[in-house]
């Protein structure tokens, strides 16, 4: 409501530069105070040294009572995006209805994309919109059940893999680090990925169509490649209300370097209160401003290694935001590196004993403790990598798509797989006292 | 033309969808492989129910309301495997409320769930193990407390043997189960996990003892400091009893010597006898810890009492059930079998102490192998000290001529 209201006022008195700009940064602060008080007081709290300040500014604001409203992180980047361009002048007068449903409509509130209210506001208020269209549908259901299938059979079956390594980072092998980052890496590719078709579908449902917002990012052969694939509108959302605002590249390659810093930290930041969200922004920063200075001296490398580089780099970064700190990162990292020795489960020294000639050691169960999925692990990481990089993703699928009795059988197999691995019958499943 | 081909394709998705739905809900409906539905039970279709043996605290929360029963037996997969609710001594209908490696909590919550489905409950009985009261537990991923308190199964549950992956394999398991003319290994009685007699298997036997020495790294002990807030549940059992009339039998559950040497070893005695004093303080308890004749049974693939360091098998729990309603006395080893009360405690744990030291005399090669595992696990050589421990354990049972402590 406030931020209609201010959308409003800035509507009405865009010919004032300097009232306009006081409704702007007054709507600013507000959006982002909000965010701040429920997503970032207790991060903030850990800051202060105890002090009588901080006693009474806990009792003040009791940051354990906290509760984060649901979607908060997307609606306030989709009303700050709203009110910055009330104040370029660049939206018409939405009724209060419309706004509303931009901000609430539900495909896309939970987990994006970040909508700009042109993309939709218009939509709503098409007449053929509001009928029931047999192909929208259609095409809603196939990209809803795609992406609901990858949320559940793909990401959740990976997520078994990654919280126990992840909790006992300190004490992880060379084979043990490398399956929880890569399954880490694919969980996130899923789940996200999945929640974007999810929207998309719901959104075609209903005859809406919202924005891409994933592109098979992990095809990427550079990091600037990567983040235009990756949260394609959170990207576009940081380049057109930070990067730019703050200069962009138009001041020289120093400062690009210096806003590329701060937007990817505030990024990171938006991501999660805590350091390794923080660290995470700040190594993605680094990462374009390395690619940035390759490409303006000319330095090129063969596809498949800057592949390799770009996608090691994204590993990399998914250690740091996954860990619960960064001292764990680093020990995971490190265990990655192999510099501590390479163990691998003794049942396989029959296969490649070769290998004991390089250095690599074998040990035996229950040693490699956090190695949950065992060789199974390896064999379907290997061929998620497979899938990621060569195969085509749902809007290519999609291209593809007509409207033939065996792709609703198929559809209607995925559909019927996810329902049923949605509930489970939760076994005890160690038999011991 | 177009526009009919998507509306056809989204009929025939629909209808399949839906089709296939009803069908799997169906199907797990009939075989019901958890018997919390209550369809009828049908020879070579779905009257064995293999699933059950994994799933306690989901069909035993259902299985009450059909039972009803007067009395109870509650504790962990050791009374889940040990008590026969069909004693002579119980008030029937009894029931074996055995949930798989449980805290004191759930414990109280199945107490609780039975007296509401039965205020007529009469007698209660409990298998007191040490390690439920390790105030850091939490309940096991299975446990739901929503599903206790009221008669029937609760919508999610209902959703979930119905339509999941889960159900659907458990249903299958159960009709192939089913087919098959051999009788399983083991079936549910009464709530009582049956197991068919059969030799145990020494390196089962061993590694439950190493397994039981991570669980106070890794698991059920681990940081294992305090029990002050999992006796306020016992109390609460204690005070319901008493002031509903109804019989509360308490006993710590007779693992097999080396277990409790374990928990010697790894430094939880002091805490364990303490635990016993607080619980005594409550009401009284007939503890079988410790090493007596039962408990210092020698490991062979023969034994009679145990399944593995931690279970003890019917014909233990037999003994503990008549030693504690006075029945076929003569049948129980003399030893078998404390009555704690605060004034005697003292007594019986130096009883105890002196056992143990009886034990080490007579059984050095076992105390050593035990104090091996603790070692070697911390080390983490597994791989090489079961085999070590096998080969040192039979070598032990040829030396030694006549193991005193056996009945």
């Amino acid at each position: 409501m406030v931020n209609y209201l201010l959308g409003n006022r800035l509507h009405e008195v865009r010919c004032n530069q300097r009232l306009s700009r006081i409704f702007l940064y007054f709507g600013l602060l507000f959006n982002i105070g909000l965010i701040a008080y429920y997503k970032y007081t207790v991060f903030l709290m850990s800051w202060l040294p105890p002090s009588k300040l901080s006693v009474w500014i806990t009792q003040l604001l009791h940051p354990d009572n906290i509760i984060l409203p649901l979607a908060i992180s997307f609606y306030t980047f989709q009303q700050i995006s709203y009110l910055v361009d009330a104040y370029r002048g660049v939206i018409p007068n939405y009724s209060l209805l419309d706004y509303s449903l931009f901000v609430l409509f539900f495909p896309q509130l939970i987990a994006g994309p970040i909508v700009h209210h042109y993309e939709v506001i218009p939509q709503f208020n098409r007449l053929r919109n509001l009928l029931f269209c047999q192909k929208n549908f259609a095409i809603g259901c196939i990209v809803f059940v795609i992406g609901l299938s990858k949320k559940v059979l793909i990401a959740d079956s990976l997520a078994g893999w990654v919280t126990l390594p992840f909790n006992h980072a300190a004490e992880l092998s060379f084979i043990e680090a490398w399956t929880a980052a890569l399954s880490y890496t694919y969980q996130l590719y899923f789940d996200f990925s999945g929640y974007c078709d999810m929207a998309l579908g719901l959104g075609l449902m209903l005859n809406v169509k919202l924005p891409i917002n994933f592109n098979s990012p992990y095809k990427s052969t550079s990091i600037v490649e990567f983040w235009r694939r990756w949260h394609i509108t959170l990207s576009n959302f940081l380049r057109d209300y930070l990067y730019i605002p703050l200069g962009g590249n138009r001041l020289g390659e120093s400062r690009r370097v210096i806003n590329l810093m701060i937007t990817m930290l505030l990024g990171g930041l938006w991501h999660g209160a805590g350091w390794t969200y923080i660290a995470w922004g700040g190594f993605h920063g680094v990462c374009l401003s390395i690619n940035h200075i390759w490409k303006k001296v000319g330095f090129y490398l063969p596809k498949q290694i800057s592949w390799l580089v770009t996608f090691l780099a994204v590993i990399i970064g998914w250690v740091i935001f996954r860990a619960q700190s960064l001292g764990d990162a680093g020990h995971i990292l490190w265990a990655m590196t192999g510099i501590e020795g390479i163990l691998l489960p003794g049942k396989y020294r029959g296969l490649v004993s070769n290998l004991e000639m390089f250095g690599i050691r074998f040990n035996n169960f229950p040693s490699l403790d956090y190695f949950p999925g065992g060789l199974e692990s390896i064999v379907i990481l290997f061929i998620v990598t497979l899938w990621v990089v060569f195969l085509p993703n749902t809007q290519e699928l999609i291209q593809k798509f007509k409207p033939r009795w065996w792709w609703s059988l198929l559809l209607g197999f995925l559909a019927m797989l996810t329902l049923l691995s949605m509930s489970r019958v939760t076994e005890f499943l160690y038999f011991q006292f | 033309m177009a526009k009919h081909s998507f509306r056809k394709f989204n009929n025939t998705f629909m209808t399949m969808s839906f089709l296939a739905v009803c069908t799997i809900s169906l199907f797990n409906l009939t075989i019901d492989p958890l018997g919390v539905i209550g369809s009828p039970s049908i020879a070579g279709v779905n009257a064995i129910k293999p699933k059950t043996l994994n799933n306690s605290r989901l069909f035993k929360a259902v299985d009450m309301a059909r039972i009803r029963p007067k009395s109870i037996l509650l504790g962990s997969s050791r009374t889940d495997i040990g008590l026969d609710p069909s004693h002579p001594a119980l008030i029937q209908p009894a029931y074996n409320l055995g949930l798989t490696a449980p805290n004191i909590y759930e414990l109280r919550r199945y107490f609780e769930h039975a007296l509401t489905i039965q205020p007529e409950l009469e007698q209660v009985v409990i298998g007191l193990d040490f390690q439920m009261f390790n105030d850091l537990r939490t309940p096991q991923p299975d446990f739901r407390d929503q599903r206790l308190g009221h008669v029937g199964i609760i919508g999610s549950d209902l959703l979930d043997v119905t339509l999941s992956l889960d159900a659907l394999s458990a249903s299958w398991e159960t009709l192939l189960r089913n087919r098959n003319p051999n009788l399983p290994r083991s079936v549910r009685v009464n709530g009582m996990m049956v197991r068919k007699p059969g030799e145990v298997d020494l390196r089962v036997f061993f590694e439950t003892i190493a397994r039981a020495q991570r669980q106070y790294q890794d698991g059920v002990y681990k940081g294992f400091s305090s029990y002050e807030n999992s006796l306020t549940h016992l109390e609460a059992i204690v005070e319901t009893c008493a002031d509903r009339g109804i019989q509360l039998f308490l006993f710590i559950s007779p693992a097999h010597a080396t277990e409790w040497e374990s928990i010697y070893n790894l430094g939880l005695w002091p805490l364990f006898e303490q635990w016993k004093r607080d619980i005594v303080g409550l009401h009284p308890v007939w503890d079988f810890s410790g090493y007596n004749s039962v408990t210092s049974e020698v490991i062979s693939p023969g034994m009679i009492y145990y399944t593995d360091s931690s279970h003890y098998t019917p014909s233990a729990g037999q003994l503990v059930l008549n030693r504690i309603f006075n029945h076929q006395l003569e049948s129980v080893p003399y030893d078998f079998g404390r009555y704690l009360i605060p004034e005697m405690l003292t007594f019986h744990q130096e009883a105890i102490a002196n056992e143990r030291l009886i034990w080490h005399e007579k059984q050095p090669d076992l105390a050593r192998v035990v104090a091996d595992i603790k070692r070697y696990e911390e080390t983490r050589y597994a791989e090489e000290v079961y085999p070590l421990n096998l080969a040192t354990i039979m070598q032990a049972q040829i030396v030694s001529e006549e193991p005193l402590l056996h009945p």
